[in-house]
C-alpha cells in the first residue's frame, strides 16, 4: 500500500460531516466548513468543495441549519451557517446510525472462518 | 402537520428556485476567490493558484445543474408518495371514499343541467296568434338549486338575458313573471293581478294594442327611466270606468308611478289560463319596485318563465337540440360573471 487511494464521499457522509463541524465550531461560512472537513479528513477525502453548497442549501430548506450574512476573518461579506435545534436532533440520529452501521460492517470484516463453525 | 410543512417547504422552494441557483453561483464564486488567495499565500503563481482552486471547487455549473435535477426528482417522488398515501387512506376508509366520490360526482353533475324545450299544454289554448308554435324554455336535468319565488320560476335574469341573446330556434322569445301589485298609495291595499314582462312579450305573442301602444324593447331598457304600464281591457273597464283618457295618465304601482301606454284587446287575459291579468310592467321595473328582493340582480333567483315562438321550418326537436347545445356556454357565462 504505497499510495493512499482517495476515498469518494459516500451518500449521507457529507451531511454528517457538515452538521458535526457546525456543532463543534459554531457559525461558519461555507469556505470555513470546507477547510475544517479537509483538515479533519486529511487528504483521505476526494471532495469537490463546490458540492458543499447544494448540500447547505438543502439542509437549510429542511430546517437543519439557518444562514445569515456576516463578515469573515478577512473582512469579506459571507453567509454564515448555524445549526438549528432540528439540525442538532438530526445530527444525533445520523451519528447514531453511522456508529451502528460501522460497528456492523466492522463485525463482518473481522469475522474469521472458525468463528462461523 | 409534518406533511403540510413539507409541502409548504416544497412550494417555497419552487418559488425560490431561481434565487437558489443565484445563491449557489455566488457562493461558489466567493469560494473560488478564497481558495485562490489561499494558494497564492502558499506560494503558487496566480495562474496556478486559480487553476488549482478550480480543481478543488469542481465545476460550478454542473454542480448547480445536478442540484436542480435532484430537486425536480424529489418533487416527483414526493408526488408519487402522496398519491399512494391518498389511495391507501381511501381504501382504509371506504365509507369516506364513497362520500367523497359521490360529492364529486354530484358537483360535476350539477353543471350538466341543460335548457330544454317544454311543450306546455297551457300555452296551446292562449287567445293569441298560432299558439301551437309556442314553447317554453326550462332547465332540465338535475335542475338548479336556488330560490324559486314565482309560480313559473324557471330561469334567472342572467340566464334569460343570455338565452335571449344566443338562441336561434325562436323567431321571438319573451320572459315574464306573475306578481300581485298594490295600487293604493298608502292606506288600504288595492290588489291587482300583475305581471312583469320583457319588451318582446306582446310582439312575440302577436297581441296588438286595442288602444294606445304595447311594449317594445325600449320600455325594458337597463336604465328603465320611463316606466310604462300596459293594462287589460277588463281592468280598464272595471277600475278606470272605461275612460279613454286613461291612456297617458298615471298609475301608482307599489308606490311607484307608471304611465299607462296602452290597453290589450278584450279577449286577452295574459298567458295563464284561469287567471286574468290587470297590469303589465316591464321586467326592468322589478329593480325599482322591489329594492328589498331584487330578483333581477341575484343569480340564484329563478323567477322568470320564458316563452318562444318556433322559427318557421324549425321542428321542436331541432329547437330542443339547439337549446341543449348553447347550454354549456350560457351556464358557464352566468355562473362565472
Amino acid at each position: 500500500m504505497g499510495t493512499k487511494k482517495k476515498q469518494d464521499v459516500q451518500q449521507g457522509t457529507l451531511t454528517l460531516m457538515v452538521l458535526k463541524t457546525l456543532d463543534v465550531l459554531g457559525p461558519l461560512h461555507g469556505y470555513g466548513i470546507a477547510r475544517r472537513i479537509e483538515q479533519i479528513s486529511g487528504d483521505l477525502l476526494a471532495l469537490n468543495q463546490g458540492t458543499l453548497y447544494p448540500l447547505l442549501l438543502k439542509l437549510e430548506h429542511e430546517g437543519a441549519i439557518a444562514s445569515d450574512w456576516g463578515t469573515s476573518e478577512n473582512n469579506r461579506r459571507a453567509r454564515f451557517y448555524q445549526l438549528t435545534a432540528a439540525g442538532r436532533r438530526q445530527l444525533k440520529a445520523e451519528a447514531h446510525g453511522w456508529a451502528q452501521t460501522a460497528a456492523l460492517i466492522g463485525r463482518f470484516v473481522a469475522v474469521k472462518a472458525e468463528d462461523l463453525q | 402537520m409534518k406533511r403540510l410543512r413539507r409541502f409548504l417547504a416544497r412550494v417555497t422552494a419552487s418559488v425560490l428556485g431561481r434565487r437558489d441557483d443565484e445563491r449557489l453561483r455566488e457562493e461558489m464564486a466567493e469560494h473560488l476567490t478564497l481558495l485562490t488567495d489561499a494558494n497564492i499565500r502558499a506560494g503558487a503563481s496566480p495562474a496556478d493558484a486559480r487553476r488549482q482552486a478550480r480543481l478543488t471547487l469542481g465545476p460550478p455549473e454542473a454542480i448547480t445543474e445536478r442540484y436542480r435535477d435532484e430537486q425536480r426528482l424529489r418533487l416527483l417522488e414526493d408526488l408519487w408518495h402522496d398519491l399512494r398515501y391518498a389511495v391507501r387512506m381511501l381504501r382504509r376508509s371506504p365509507g369516506f371514499a364513497v362520500v367523497a366520490l359521490l360529492s364529486l360526482g354530484l358537483g360535476i353533475g350539477a353543471s350538466t343541467s341543460m335548457f330544454q324545450l317544454v311543450d306546455a299544454v297551457r300555452l296551446r289554448d292562449l287567445p293569441v296568434r298560432s299558439p301551437a308554435q309556442l314553447r317554453s324554455v326550462a332547465i332540465g336535468g338535475d335542475g338548479p338549486s336556488g330560490n324559486f319565488t314565482a309560480r313559473y320560476g324557471d330561469l334567472s335574469s342572467a340566464q334569460w338575458e343570455q338565452i335571449a341573446r344566443r338562441q336561434q330556434a325562436f323567431s321571438a322569445i319573451a320572459a315574464w313573471s306573475p306578481r300581485a301589485f298594490n295600487l293604493a298609495d298608502g292606506g288600504e291595499k288595492r290588489r291587482a293581478e300583475g305581471m312583469y314582462v320583457s319588451g318582446s312579450f306582446f310582439a312575440m305573442l302577436g297581441v296588438d294594442p286595442w288602444r294606445g301602444r304595447l311594449f317594445t324593447s325600449a320600455d325594458d331598457s337597463p336604465a328603465c327611466d320611463a316606466p310604462a304600464a300596459v293594462i287589460s281591457h277588463g281592468f280598464w273597464q272595471r277600475e278606470l270606468t272605461g275612460d279613454l283618457s286613461a291612456i297617458g295618465s298615471q298609475l301608482r304601482v307599489d308606490g311607484h308611478t307608471f304611465t299607462i301606454a296602452g290597453i290589450t284587446p278584450p279577449g286577452f287575459f295574459g298567458v295563464e289560463v284561469g287567471r286574468a291579468y290587470d297590469i303589465a310592467i316591464p321586467l326592468c321595473a322589478e329593480r325599482l319596485l322591489a329594492a328589498d328582493s331584487q330578483l333581477t340582480v341575484h343569480r340564484h333567483n329563478y323567477w322568470l318563465s320564458a316563452i318562444g315562438r318556433l322559427r318557421d321550418g324549425w321542428t321542436a326537436e331541432q329547437a330542443d337540440a339547439h337549446l341543449r347545445a348553447i347550454s354549456p356556454l350560457v351556464f358557464a357565462l352566468v355562473s362565472c360573471c
